[in-house]
């Protein structure tokens, strides 16, 4: 990656000495070299990869670029060496509420060795692809909310509602030392957001997704205790034979979920997955486990994702009574990865009828770019948007990718130049309906 | 043995403990003047005394005091009057031949085999200390190898001891062999001596190794054991986050795999719930290891689907089941390739002798069963039917050279405590099975049938 980079640096130089060369002025060059391109190549070269990421590089990086648009900038540290950085375009009308576009600065760690290009190289290939870690999850649109504002800027488009981005650091493990504490700071409410967009997906196909709702994590945990005993002895009760008991009442409702997605019922974000993630028993022994013990404890692993129109509570109880029954000497361990319901008690999803005017703003405005919207979904996973909702805050998930494998978090992540270019526009579509946006709104 | 059983305390047991209380009453307040139960109440202290004494020495693995172990043993045959050597086949590993030569060398010898040492203990969940023997009010001795399998070893000791000063002359030569390692797969134990010269020229033509207690009157006899499998399986598949839901997981794939082991498994047990078959006469398989998911510095990563899941299962196969259709089971339907399964066996005993039979001593036209099974009636014990050991002895070194081997532990109305804690063995019962070894010795012993050509011995 050192190496690429050198030779990176020896062509700028080597373009440069060309261009001073060919006696045209420098200046007009180097304009051409800073593209909205060149600028996401830049900001996906910081590494930014769990589990050490490099957050105060970009955050200078971003800080400048902000700045040099003429917009204010703010960094904040609620956890040390976590900054969030706050920058803002101010509207003609500050009571309004304000519109947040939130993205994060961190991203998941790559094995290079899959990789064609290396993962923090953003190799800009022949055929038009750019290659890095985040160029989809989720550094495009960090890039993309500033490049639209610079052409809204130049066309001297002058927002009624204040425009705020955030950037935030650890959502990739939870987000609780950023966005969590981020929204729950009195930063946050002086903001006085209305509205906001957090990142959503690639879609392989021309129409935009758009994400009312994350499903909600759970870890669980199960141990089986029971009498050990010599491999030979075959007993009921075991710490095994309870555990498998467990699981296999676990596989059969994970089944039932999987059959309604199959049978093309519901969106695999629509149904309550559990995949088994861990699997742990056995008396270790040096060369592996000792081969003629039944071992006294046993405990297995689930990640279990609940869609916010499940109940909660009666997939408390089934876990109690089916899944993990104490009559069978078994425990359990639910951890709550992230909240359920808002601030009143309603499940964590934005509304996408008319009941929310947004909704109908940002649908004109991907209409207005030009775009096609496809039918408005739960996020399979998670994305920092739940913190917001928690509040109350309607919040879509929205990723201007069409027509782009979906590669997050996978081996050789690449965005298409065309489709960052289409991005900014939608979003120049998306900043100028929102901010201007006068209707009252109540939260 | 390599076997911790069942902890359940037989009631006979202390109908029996309050009948013998009364006995020892009637007979101190009745008979204490006559002379000659005192003599016989001093020489069975005497026996009980020797026998904890051997109890006392720590020969717990991983650490047994074996030296200390084969100085006593010496010490006992030097008082009885029995040749002794000491042969090591590994370092630090004594093992104690003692020998009676009978009058007709060229017959083969009988062997009374047992091992000197024991499992460890979990000191704080026994009442006594595991190494002091304790003689508790019923008459019950508290040890580690008390009934696994130190009490036989004592046994064939004091039964000879008693045959030896009633002028009793064995034909037969008898050899008392106390091994290492048993507890630990006898590699440097039984193994090697059943390998060796020495083993050749002694010329052994039966073996009596250890049984297991019976909770009931009869005594239980073994003339065979299940052949250990030590089997891993593992699943490869894609990983994948912890949110998604997809097809052919490493972990979907074991845990099929694991569901079909059980059903199996289920199959098995219920003819033994049944009483359709004994324990040791279906395949057990019980699984002992499961392993996957991705470490992380607070225990596992939750959000990732691993891509490789494992599970291990101890599998016991008797002599009498098919190994070939066991292993195409394995194959097709534990770990079948079409699920991207793997297997290995990290253990596989044999079902066979070294000429191909099943590892199976035979009782009926097999005069040493025959003969077992007079003594025991003739020192007034009761034999049960013969049974499969479910786990395994060092009695399979011995089977598998085409040798009858018989295992036997006289411990009758005795829960089965062997492996497990408070391990003990009651006195009555202790000193009752020196009489009946007193009987079996001497039957086998003056066996006088030429039994040493090829054929012959195929039979046996
Ligand atoms: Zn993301
Ligand atoms: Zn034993």
């Amino acid at each position: 990656m050192a190496n690429s980079r050198v030779s990176l640096l020896l062509l700028t130089l080597l373009a440069l000495t060309l261009s001073l060369s060919a006696s045209s002025p420098s200046s007009h060059n180097r304009e051409e070299l800073e593209t909205p391109i060149t600028r996401f190549q830049q900001y996906l070269r910081f590494k930014t990869a769990h589990p050490n990421p490099n957050y105060t590089a970009p955050v200078s990086f971003l800080t400048a670029l902000a700045k040099s648009i003429g917009l204010v900038t703010q960094s904040i540290e609620f956890t040390p060496n976590k900054p969030v950085l706050l920058v803002t375009w101010p509207g003609s009308k500050p009571s309004l509420p304000s519109i947040l576009f939130n993205s994060h600065l961190d991203s998941v760690p790559a094995e290079p060795t899959k990789w064609l290009h290396p993962p923090f190289s953003a190799v800009h290939t022949p055929d038009g692809k750019i290659f890095a870690r985040g160029a989809q999850d989720d550094k495009c649109i960090a890039i993309q909310y500033l490049e639209a504002i610079r052409n809204l800027k130049s066309k001297n488009f002058i927002p009624t509602r204040t425009i705020h981005i955030s950037y935030v650091p650890d959502e990739e493990i939870g987000g609780f030392d950023g966005a969590a504490k981020f929204v729950n700071s009195k930063e946050f409410r002086h903001l006085n957001v209305g509205f906001a967009l957090d990142e959503g997906q690639a879609s392989v196909n021309d129409e935009f997704r758009v994400f009312f709702a994350d499903r909600s994590p759970w870890n669980l945990i199960i141990r089986a205790k029971g009498k050990p005993g010599h491999g030979s002895r075959m007993y009921d009760d075991g710490a095994m034979e309870n555990l498998m008991k467990s699981i296999e009442i676990i596989s059969r409702f994970r089944e039932s979920q999987f059959d309604v997605v199959k049978a093309g019922k519901a969106a695999n974000s629509e149904v309550i997955s559990v995949n088994p993630v861990y699997l742990k028993a056995g008396i270790p022994s040096p060369t592996g486990f000792v081969m003629n013990m039944q071992p006294s404890e046993a405990e297995a692993g689930f990640d279990l994702r609940l869609p916010p129109t499940a109940d909660p509570d009666l997939m408390k109880k089934r876990i109690a009574e089916e899944w993990v029954p104490a009559i069978r000497n078994m425990t359990y361990e639910i951890i709550e990865k992230g909240p359920l319901r808002d601030h009143m008690g309603r499940p964590l999803m934005t509304a996408v009828d008319d009941s929310n005017p947004w909704w109908g703003v940002f649908r004109q405005a991907i209409a207005a770019a030009g775009g096609k919207l496809a039918k408005p979904e739960i996020l399979l996973s998670t994305t920092d948007a739940r913190f917001i909702r928690q509040l109350g805050i309607p919040v879509f998930g929205f990723s201007p990718m069409t027509n782009t494998p979906i590669l997050l978090h996978d081996h050789n992540e690449f965005l298409e130049d065309t489709v960052f270019l289409k991005g900014i526009e939608v979003y120049e579509h998306i900043i100028s309906s929102l901010s201007s946006f006068e209707e009252v709104h109540s939260t | 043995m390599d076997y911790p059983l069942l902890t359940s305390f037989s009631s006979t047991n202390r109908s029996l403990f309050l009948f013998l209380f009364l006995f020892v009453l009637l007979n101190t307040c009745l008979l204490l003047p006559n002379p000659g139960v005192a003599v016989a109440e001093d020489e069975s202290s005497a026996v009980i005394s020797r026998f904890q004494q051997y109890l006392q020495i720590d020969t717990a693995q991983p650490s047994p005091r074996y030296q200390e172990a084969a100085d006593f043993l010496i010490s006992q045959a030097k008082s009885i009057g029995l040749e002794s050597q000491i042969i090591e086949f590994a370092v630090g590993k004594p093992l104690v031949l003692l020998k009676w030569a009978g009058s007709d060398p060229t017959l083969p010898s009988i062997l009374l085999y047992s091992h000197t040492d024991v499992v460890p203990v979990e000191q704080h969940k026994w009442a006594y200390p595991a190494f002091s023997a304790q003689l508790d009010s019923h008459g019950n001795i508290y040890a580690r190898g008390a009934q696994d399998m130190k009490c036989v070893g004592m046994q064939y000791l004091e039964a000879v001891r008693r045959l030896k000063s009633s002028g009793f002359q064995p034909v037969r030569s008898i050899y008392l062999c106390f091994a290492p390692d048993e507890e630990i797969n006898g590699h440097d134990g039984a193994e090697k001596f059943a390998d060796s010269d020495i083993f050749k020229t002694i010329n052994v033509g039966i073996v009596l190794d250890e049984g297991l207690a019976s909770p009931t009157e009869k005594y239980r006899a073994f003339y065979a054991e299940r052949s250990p499998w030590w089997l891993a399986i593992k699943a490869t598949g894609s990983p994948g986050h912890g949110s998604r839901l997809y097809d052919n997981s490493a972990m979907e794939n074991l845990l099929k795999s694991i569901e079909s082991v059980r059903r199996f498994r289920a199959s098995q047990f219920d003819l033994v719930k049944s009483g359709l078959k004994e324990e040791g006469e279906v395949i057990s398989v019980n699984m002992v290891f499961l392993k996957a998911g991705t470490p992380s510095p607070t225990g596992f990563v939750m959000n990732v689907q691993p891509s490789e899941a494992e599970a291990g299962f101890d599998i016991r196969v008797p002599p009498t089941a098919d190994p070939e259709a066991l292993e195409r089971r394995i194959a097709e339907e534990w770990a079948p390739v079409s699920r991207n399964m793997t297997y290995e066996f990290k253990s596989k005993a044999t079902v066979y002798d070294k000429f191909g039979r099943p590892l199976i001593t035979k009782t009926n036209s097999n005069p040493w069963w025959v003969l077992l099974e007079e003594a025991v009636r003739k020192a007034n014990g009761k034999l049960g039917k013969p049974e499969i050991f479910p786990a395994a002895t060092d009695s399979r070194h011995f089977r598998f050279r085409g040798l009858p081997a018989i295992g036997f532990s006289p411990m009758a109305n005795t829960p089965v405590l062997l492996h497990d804690h408070n391990e003990f063995l009651n006195k009555a019962e202790y000193l009752k099975g020196v009489e009946i070894y007193e009987s079996i010795i001497k039957a086998y012993a003056s066996y006088a049938e030429h039994a040493s050509n090829e054929g012959t011995k195929d039979e046996l």
